[in-house]
């Protein structure tokens, strides 16, 4: 767990750097209204209860999953990278900082941070509604209505942003 | 107390790498590392920089070990080669108020103080700069978080003769006034021997130690 510590401090100078990066590229709405559009879909996939799933309905659940990681990704990539405004050329963070007083690691779990924010909310809230439906519609909740949707909304994306370069 | 020490150092890996490397640095000179493309300067200068060990020995900067201290060392050395990076299309200045942060110390008035200094405008795109202002700016971004050592990786090629006199000037003003030293790798054994204090050879990886520059 040593890997994963947290270095306040760095933590603060990366932080004060993407609030000021903004300032300078505002060219991230296209990422997040695609992680908007992508996380949405993938949830009104996704509260379908695990009592309902039949062999079609599986593969429903798999472009859920595909989408909402798709949607992660794409909020995830405004602390990745950063376009250029007149070439549009795409350049990684982790280079642009490489030889800067920054460890790549603490990066990495400022980004994982980041994301891992928003799918806590959006599993909560399709954890909570997926619990409701199954209720409604089976009389009980299986233990795979929680345990799916953490896996795949809260773990898969973590191990996404850490394997990004 | 050295400023910069290698031990044995050794590459990692099957990969092109350094071969029992030692020498240390002391305060206050301008030491060079002369070899042909491929020789290896600018792996040694990776092997310090890089926040991944690529090597087996040790590195010493300012007594400590650097394994684990990326961040911590970096806050002391300047790094000014062609391949360090900046936002392209952001001005010198824009370039310090974004990455200065990064600093424990970075002096913005020093940083503007440096640039004018050497001529360079504040206000001027990096990609706009020529290849010798785009190393002027660095060497004033060095100097702005008070690097004690400033790695120069080939950074004196491809620049005309006036521009070279000029940096070679600036670091030696720079060394009177500060407590700093300068690595500098180049393949121009000329140069090297005119303006540098101590001169070490690369050949395949392999390093005889320093001796003074003629």
């Amino acid at each position: 767990m040593k890997a994963f510590k947290e270095d306040r401090s760095q933590q603060e100078k990366i932080a004060a750097f993407f609030k000021e990066e903004t300032t300078y590229f505002p060219n991230h709405v296209l990422g997040k209204a695609a992680a908007c559009i992508l996380v949405s879909i993938s949830s009104i996939l996704l509260i379908i209860p695990f009592a309902e799933y039949e062999n079609d309905m599986r593969m429903v659940i798999v472009y859920g999953f595909m989408l909402y990681a798709m949607g992660m990704f794409s909020y995830g990539t405004k602390y990745a990278s950063y376009t250029e405004p007149l070439t549009k050329k795409v350049f990684s963070i982790s280079n642009l900082t490489k030889y800067l007083p920054v460890s790549h690691r603490q990066l990495t779990i400022f980004r994982i941070k980041k994301v891992l924010k928003p799918c806590v909310i959006v599993t909560a809230v399709v954890v909570g509604i997926r619990c409701l439906y199954s209720v409604a519609v089976s009389g009980g909740v299986s233990i795979w209505d929680f345990v799916l949707p953490a896996a795949f909304m809260i773990v898969l994306p973590a191990i996404v942003e850490l394997t990004r370069g | 107390m050295s400023v910069l020490e290698f031990k044995n150092v050794n590459g990692r890996g099957r990969k092109f790498g350094l071969k029992d490397v030692s020498f240390s640095l002391e305060t206050g000179f301008i030491y060079a590392i002369a070899g042909e493309n491929g020789a290896g300067k600018t792996t040694l200068m990776r092997y310090i920089l890089s926040e991944k060990k690529l090597y087996s020995g040790n590195i010493y900067f300012e007594g400590e070990d650097i394994e684990g201290r990326h961040e911590r060392i970096m806050n002391s050395i300047g790094f000014i080669s062609e391949d360090n990076k900046f936002f392209n299309e952001r001005s010198a200045l824009q370039n310090a108020q974004l990455l200065g942060g990064f600093y424990d110390s970075f002096d913005m008035d020093l940083y503007k103080e440096s640039l004018k200094a050497m001529g360079v405008s504040e206000t001027v795109t990096y990609f706009k700069m020529s290849r010798g202002e785009k190393i002027k700016m660095q060497l004033a971004f060095a100097i702005a978080h008070k690097s004690s050592l400033l790695l120069m990786d080939e950074a004196t090629a491809g620049l005309d003769p006036v521009y070279r006199i000029e940096l070679f000037n600036m670091l030696r003003r720079l060394l009177a006034d500060e407590n700093v030293t300068v690595l500098m790798s180049s393949h121009n054994m000329t140069e090297i021997e005119r303006n540098t204090d101590y001169t070490a050879i690369i050949e395949d990886g392999r390093m005889g130690g320093f001796h003074e520059s003629i």
